[in-house]
């Protein structure tokens, strides 16, 4: 029986990354594109999901990403797939098949069509590539139609991770790995290879032969991951890839501000950055005063106005802060990639954040979330 | 050695750091690491987006020479070289690296919105007190309350106001156009409005909309305006929704007097067509420093502007309406969005 397709709607906010590579020819690189790492609350999610029925339970599962160099159900390589799909089935031979709402990438269909063809009952949409539409937060209100808080109370949610985690208890058998994506600066993905955890980054650039002082080391990813300075760092549970870039950008683009073109990679439609471009992690253009021009805005996917809340952030207006919404942030870092002037908007956002929560006295009231 | 170190102390000086920074950035492509999340930035930045602001304008300066002659052109030389140099000395008291980019958009605006036959020194003056008192006085760019091309304009035509308004000629009548002239020598007349004001005379459709008629520098040509707007809203520069609503506030508030009275107002496309209006709606209501932030302010503050513009044009002794319509709303831009933040976010309650 042919799986029917629900399509996400309603969703125009955030920005497509369609244009980065994406690890779609698996069987190239000879390995497995997930991460092992275990979901912590996975034992709480699984009684969750076993314990008798409650009044509409929900479960949702996400079975894509839209960060920008990530896998998606394609790529996962056949072992991995079974491990997947047997765990669907076994959910929803306990849980009841009408309850279960699984996500997966568009470009995933023909895949999708055999893969969930003898899990009849199952809720399954196509969501759009648009980052971050794979965020629950954003995700449960297309779909449950009712907010994320709302939402909690009677649903569990569940991603590739907390699945391949549960295949692992139900099978007791070790399905995933911790593996680490290795790019170079020449924009294309190098490697794609499994390490044991405790292993010292160090270690993975000796076995590379990189030049420890000629790289920049990202941890997580290039929009929510975080700079790793010191090399002896092990990798741990929470690594879920760690990206090399060469440090030296070394060449200089005679005035790459003069590069017009319509409908090419940038948020704005107005820039055609050369193919080398993209990868560098530069920051084209210095800093500026924030000129109001409302991209932040925008693109926020869960409406608040971001350049207004850095301002009330420096100026130290957190009940007003508050009152603006800015508990809703998911910390995408949208705000940031597009901000013409470079401003580290997301980062001030966060700071702001955890500034209120130290100062406890103003954390009451009604905070959304 | 002792040169390049000589060298290099003059460009670390306070007055030519800026000024230095801004050439080299201008011609090399800088490239600094991110070091917090997202590694990765779009490619826009504040040089691109104002450059795009400069090629939109393009079409409306070459056509502006065509009409007028070269003057044109040391016009908006004179006022880059009093913006941009404003610009670099409060750059430089600020002890800013770099000149930043919007004064080059801001002069060239201001240019535009010139008479042709203007005297340099006014347009050197107004510049000036657009840079300064419309800018720089409250903190330079992004800072500022008022369109600092729009506070210049408004300053030359009270303080210099028969250089400006006996300053209208209409467009050279050579083949080459104004290619081949200094100064088109048509024979100095009153602009379209001026005329309808003092007697009723209306212009035909096709002089106005092609540009046939003695007005500012810019804004005549109106399909290059047009051009020029739609490059400004494909790539994401300019929002549509300023234009778009202050355009149907200025058809709607003229089809209604027109139809009241007809032979006191002129119709629609007389006043889409004359002054500034195009001009306006295209390049200066679209600044986003100087207009609202939130989607639903920027329809309530396009609106206002046009209804203004309406009200000033059709019942005050100025014929023109624009510049005095855009400044009146700069003030009540931060209030509008204030306004639209408190509705949106009244269900969040807080309690103290």
């Amino acid at each position: 029986m042919r799986p029917i397709f629900k399509k996400i709607r309603g969703y125009n906010r955030g920005y497509s990354f369609t244009k980065f590579p994406r690890i779609d020819n698996i069987e190239d690189t000879k390995s497995i594109a997930v991460t092992g790492n275990p979901d912590k609350n996975i034992h709480e999610k699984l009684n969750f999901l076993l314990k008798p029925k409650q009044t509409h339970p929900q479960c949702v599962i996400k079975l894509f990403s839209t960060d920008p160099i990530i896998h998606n159900l394609s790529s996962w390589g056949e072992k991995l797939s079974d491990s997947i799909h047997s765990t669907l089935k076994y959910i929803s031979d306990k849980y009841g098949a009408t309850n279960i709402h699984v996500v997966i990438d568009k470009s995933d269909k023909n895949f999708a069509g055999k893969f969930f063809e003898d899990l009849p009952g199952i809720n399954i949409y196509l969501a759009p590539n648009i980052y971050p539409i794979d965020d629950f937060r954003i995700l449960s209100p297309l779909i449950l139609k009712k907010s994320f808080i709302n939402a909690c109370e009677n649903t569990v949610f569940l991603n590739t991770k907390s699945i391949l985690n549960i295949a692992e208890i139900i099978n007791t058998q070790i399905v995933s790995d911790h593996i680490i994506f290795y790019s170079d600066y020449k924009e294309e993905l190098k490697a794609v290879f499994k390490v044991i955890p405790q292993i010292k980054i160090k270690d993975i650039l000796d076995f590379l032969n990189i030049p420890e002082e000629e790289v920049l080391i990202i941890g997580n990813g290039f929009i929510r991951g975080s700079l790793i300075t010191d090399c002896s760092t092990i990798i741990t549970d929470d690594t879920e890839s760690i990206t090399v870039l060469r440090k030296k950008i070394d060449k200089s683009v005679l005035m790459p501000f003069m590069r017009p073109g319509v409908g090419l990679d940038s948020y704005t439609n107005s820039f055609m950055p050369s193919k080398r471009l993209k990868f560098e992690m530069n920051i084209q253009g210095g800093l500026r005063p924030c000129v109001n021009c409302g991209y932040c805005a925008k693109v926020c996917p869960v409406l608040i106005y971001p350049s207004m809340l850095i301002n009330l952030i420096e100026h130290g207006l957190f009940e007003e802060v508050q009152k603006m919404g800015v508990f809703n942030c998911i910390d995408c870092g949208l705000c940031s990639y597009v901000c013409p002037s470079k401003i580290q908007v997301a980062k001030t956002i966060k700071s702001g954040k955890e500034r209120i929560f130290s100062e406890c006295s103003l954390i009451s009231g009604n905070n959304k979330l | 050695m002792k040169l390049s170190e000589k060298t290099n102390k003059i460009l670390e000086y306070r007055f030519i750091k800026p000024v230095a920074g801004s050439l080299k950035t201008f011609f090399f492509g800088e490239s600094e690491h991110a070091l917090f999340a997202p590694f990765i930035k779009d490619n826009i930045d504040l040089k691109r987006y104002m450059v795009f602001v400069l090629l939109a304008l393009i079409p409306s300066i070459i056509a502006g020479i065509y009409f007028y002659g070269w003057r044109i052109a040391a016009v908006i030389a004179v006022s880059y070289v009093f913006g941009v140099g404003t610009e670099a000395v409060c750059a430089g008291i600020r002890r800013q690296n770099e000149i930043h980019e919007g004064a080059f958009v801001t002069c060239m605006l201001y240019a535009l919105i010139l008479p042709p036959t203007v005297p340099l020194w006014i347009a050197a003056a107004g510049i000036l007190f657009g840079t300064i008192f419309g800018k720089e006085i409250f903190g330079g760019t992004g800072k500022n309350i008022f369109n600092p091309a729009m506070s210049g304009r408004i300053f030359v035509a009270f303080a210099f106001p028969s250089d400006i308004s006996g300053g209208w000629i209409g467009r050279a009548h050579d083949a080459t156009g104004g290619f081949a002239v200094w100064v088109s020598d048509a024979v100095t007349g009153a602009t379209p409005l001026m005329d309808f004001k003092s007697s009723h005379i209306l212009a035909s459709f096709k002089d106005v909309f092609l540009g046939y008629i003695p007005g500012c520098i810019g804004e005549t040509c109106k399909p290059l305006i047009i051009l020029g707007g739609i490059f400004l809203i494909i790539t994401k520069i300019a929002d549509w929704r300023t234009p778009l609503s202050f355009l149907l506030a200025i058809i709607a508030g003229f089809a209604v007097l027109h139809t009241a009275d007809t032979a006191r107002f002129a119709p629609v496309w007389f006043h889409l067509c004359t002054g500034g209006i195009l001009f306006a709606s295209m390049f200066m209501i679209t600044d986003p420093v100087t207009s609202p932030l939130t989607s639903a302010g920027k329809w309530v503050f396009g609106f206002l502007c046009g209804i203004i513009t309406v009200l000033i044009r059709s019942f005050t002794g100025y014929t023109e309406g624009v510049m005095f319509a855009l400044i009146i709303m700069n003030v009540f831009a931060p209030l509008i969005d204030q306004a639209v933040f408190s509705y949106k976010f009244r269900e969040a309650k807080y309690d103290s």
